[in-house]
């Protein structure tokens, strides 16, 4: 009885003891560590010959962290410091080109590179001479001029001045960027200044420093042909076979006026293209604010959209109106990828419908690229280069096209004289800047291209495809002080006004472009882009999409993801296995402004099967009159989502060394997180190490001894030991 | 198995038998038997067999080095020479390394 008590009064000490351990091991953790909160991080994407971007070591980089203010500090950090490798924090304004390219000539002292991505008061987020994460001369390779013996490598106009090549550089070490106060906040009080900076402008040198581990591990490596054939590869394994990248790739959406079904012959000639790109880049997963990059061409051609079709039916109804079909290209910020997928399927007699699928039903008439009557694309739009737009052509096809191009400049300048929009014509001997257009022009030279941009010569946007290419840059917030979010959502901002107006001249030139008539003041009237639609559109896509007219346009399925929405959706293209949000809102508004509301409840809206020309979309709609539920709205439109894949990834065989399309994949990775800790001495280090190892062998030692002296020590051992094996004998 | 078991002329048998297996390209055969009867060929006293015995232990002993000489040279080649071989490399990895060429 009594040892049967003991017993379990003996279990019940382990298990406590047990637990305790378990708990106490938890606290340990969190006593050695703090982890950052940040995911924003650099990662690795390849095309067919090049890895580029950032990898941390397979169990992340380790460094004393450092944070440079000074030129002194990046001396310290580079040769003199005695406690290399380093992982340096910099502010916002100090990450620029230079300054990053010298520390990546000492990899082996620099292990790691993060920026406080962060507006305090102190500290400005811009560095003055800009900053763009693609190179001088953007999509280059894969435009209408590579190897032009005048315009090839930006020979006659270098667009992108701010450009330092970083996002097509294998950069090799982990770059991060810290958005959370806390963070900030750890890094540099509980870690740097209190560890290794413990007197003012003297670095401290004795251990214990403070070091953070940067991992951000990327499993593909070399280029997209490599990793692709070995993600393709027939494994063995039990787990199954593993995928190392991804191709970039989305959806392009892009609208047409007419629903001309494939039984109806479409002329040469007869469709307008307008068109603008969606997607942009940056260095840093999750900062992609595209504000005049690309989310100003997006909003401007949605606000034309509206206006224009609100006469829908006096275009459709004027006979011999040729169509308009407004584009939105995505994944242009890596060679093309939209518009060379759309042109790609015009060859193939696939866009925008494939017509042998299903025989039967009605389809649109297929669009080719002889179709094209004329191609105008928005290009950046927000900063205006001496408060002017600037129309820039092609100098081959402006020769070969001359008067159909003059007519569009006149058509689209007397369009935006009344409206106080200022339109000059750029330098005609100057090449298109990076367009869609070119993807276009590569493979029908006639087709007439006007570029609609905010800069003559150069960018005047000098933060083109970066984190820091923000709304409040394109005066997009210059709200009156003390406005709440609501109000704030509904005013009529700088920049608001400015693209509504291009908007209306745009509207009002393609109104008159398809059907050839003067519209007259009542059909100006209505022909005027609703400047709040404009402001609400800048205001969810750049400052925050839990908006109202955001609500109104997504599926009730949606609404939840978009009410826990804190930022702004990111620009970024994305692998072709997820659609963007970005797209997947420009779809619904497309639906939204140019289709019908159809009296269908939501099981019931679907497209019927012998008419595939329109697409259905379920909306939650406005709040209805009780102010609680949302009356829904079954919208009846011609939106429709084309794939925007690279066709490298498409074509069977195809050469992926061939230079003509795309081939940017993204790596796939695993963890990426960043923590803090305090690192002691290597002597300090080499030292428990030792004592430890010294433990183990006196601890064998005295093991041994005991065991051979067992006789001595326990005194019944011999014989317990040798009785049974006696008797087996 | 115990070896001290066994009768002299099974163990013969059986060293042959390790022996002649190991020529379909299985030199750990040749190992283990190399091994297990070291001592059989060297160390015990003589007895009829013995000289077999021990020619057999030889031969598999010598075979099992030469192998491991070809697989430390091919390991070595293969080791330095993988990423330049390009896709043959990749065919002959069973294990491809991930974040590196």
């Amino acid at each position: 009885m009594a040892s049967c008590w003991s017993g379990s009064y003996q279990l019940t000490i382990l298990i406590l003891c047990l637990s305790w351990i378990s708990v106490n091991s938890l606290r340990t953790r969190k006593k050695i560590y703090i982890d950052l909160e940040t995911q924003n991080s650099c990662f690795r994407i390849m095309n067919a010959t090049h890895q580029t971007g950032c990898t941390s070591s397979r169990r992340g980089n380790v460094g004393v962290l450092y944070y440079l203010r000074t030129a002194a500090d990046y001396e310290w950090v580079t040769t003199k410091g005695p406690n290399a490798p380093y992982i340096v924090v910099m502010n916002s304004s100090d990450f620029m080109g230079l300054n990053i390219k010298e520390l990546l000539k000492h990899r082996d002292r620099v292990n790691g590179i993060m920026f406080i991505s962060l507006e305090e008061n102190t500290t400005s987020l811009y560095p003055e001479i800009g900053f763009s994460a693609v190179d001088t001369c953007p999509n280059d390779r894969s435009g209408l001029y590579w190897n032009h013996k005048d315009f090839g490598s930006c020979k006659k106009t270098t667009w992108n001045t701010a450009g330092t090549g970083l996002l097509h550089q294998d950069i090799g070490i982990p770059v991060f960027s810290l958005t959370d106060p806390n963070d900030v906040h750890n890094v540099l009080h509980n870690c740097f200044f209190k560890f290794n900076m413990k007197e003012p402008m003297q670095p401290s040198t004795t251990y214990p420093l403070c070091a953070a581990e940067a991992m951000s591990f990327m499993v593909a490596a070399v280029d997209t042909v490599t990793c692709l054939r070995r993600s393709s590869r027939v494994s063995l394994s039990l787990s199954g076979g593993s995928t190392f990248c991804d191709p970039l790739g989305d959806v392009n959406n892009h609208v047409t006026m007419l629903n001309t079904p494939q039984n109806v012959t479409r002329l040469n000639d007869t469709v307008i293209v307008v068109g603008t790109r969606v997607d942009s880049t940056s260095l840093i997963n999750y900062q992609y604010t595209a504000a005049d990059t690309s989310a100003a061409g997006i909003v401007g051609l949605l606000a034309a959209m509206e206006a224009l079709w609100k006469v829908k039916d006096t275009i459709r109804n004027t006979t011999g109106a040729k169509d308009i079909m407004f584009a939105f290209f995505q994944g242009e910020s890596y060679d093309y990828i939209g518009s060379s997928s759309m042109v790609y399927s015009m060859q193939q007699g696939t866009f925008p419908q494939d017509l042998d699928k299903d025989e039967d039903a009605l389809h649109l008439q297929r669009i080719r690229l002889q179709h094209i009557d004329q191609f105008v694309e928005l290009n950046q739009v927000g900063y205006r280069d001496e408060s002017s737009l600037w129309l820039h052509t092609d100098p081959h096809n402006h020769r070969i096209v001359t008067g159909k191009i003059e007519q569009m400049i006149d058509g689209l300048k007397q369009a935006a004289k009344p409206l106080d929009v200022s339109l000059q014509e750029a330098d005609k001997t100057q090449p298109l800047p990076p367009a869609s257009a070119q993807r276009f022009l590569l493979e029908r030279g006639n087709v007439p291209v006007v570029v609609i941009t905010d800069h003559q010569a150069e960018f005047t946007n000098k933060f083109y495809n970066s984190h820091l290419d923000m709304a409040e840059l394109i005066n997009a917030t210059d709200y009156p002080p003390g406005l709440s979010d609501k109000e704030k959502y509904d005013y009529v901002t700088t920049q608001a006004e400015m693209l509504a107006n291009l908007s209306t001249a745009l509207a009002r030139y393609l109104f008159k472009a398809s059907t050839g008539l003067q519209p007259d003041k009542s059909m100006e009237k209505i022909l005027t882009a609703d400047s709040s639609t404009v402001t609400h559109l800048l205001y969810c896509f750049l400052i925050s999409p839990n908006c109202e007219i955001f609500k109104e346009t997504v599926s009730p399925q949606n609404a939840q993801t978009l009410e826990e929405a804190m930022l702004p959706f990111p620009f970024y293209v994305g692998v072709n296995s997820h659609e963007t949000e970005v797209s997947a809102l420009i779809s619904l508004l497309s639906a939204r402004f140019t289709g019908d509301i159809v009296n269908l409840d939501q099981s019931d809206c679907k497209q019927p099967n012998s008419d595939v020309r329109y697409t259905y979309t379920y909306v939650q709609g406005n709040v209805s009159a009780d102010g609680k539920s949302r009356t829904g709205w079954c919208l009846k439109s011609l939106a429709q989502k084309t794939e925007a894949l690279s066709p490298a990834f498409t074509i069977d065989g195809y050469d992926m060394m061939s230079g003509q399309y795309s081939t940017w994949t993204e790596s796939r990775w695993i963890t990426v997180s960043v923590r803090l800790f305090l690192v002691p001495s290597q002597q300090m280090q080499l030292l428990i190490l030792c004592t430890g190892l010294v433990v183990l062998v006196l601890s064998l030692l005295l093991v041994y001894l005991v065991s051979s002296s067992a006789d001595v020590v326990f005194s019944n051992y011999g014989t317990r030991s040798t009785t049974p094996a006696t008797a087996a004998r | 198995m115990d070896l001290r078991r066994v009768k002299n002329p099974e163990k013969l048998m059986m060293c042959r038998r390790y022996y002649l297996a190991g020529f379909f390209v299985l030199p750990f055969l040749w190992l283990v038997n190399g091994i297990w009867f070291f001592k059989e060929a060297f160390r015990k006293p003589p007895y009829t067999e013995q000289a077999q015995i021990r020619s057999y232990v030889i031969r598999s002993l010598i075979g099992s080095a030469v192998w491991l000489a070809i697989i430390i040279t091919w390991v070595i080649i293969f080791q330095l020479k993988r990423v330049s071989w390009g896709v043959t490399g990749e065919m002959f990895t069973f294990i491809l390394p991930s974040g590196s060429a």
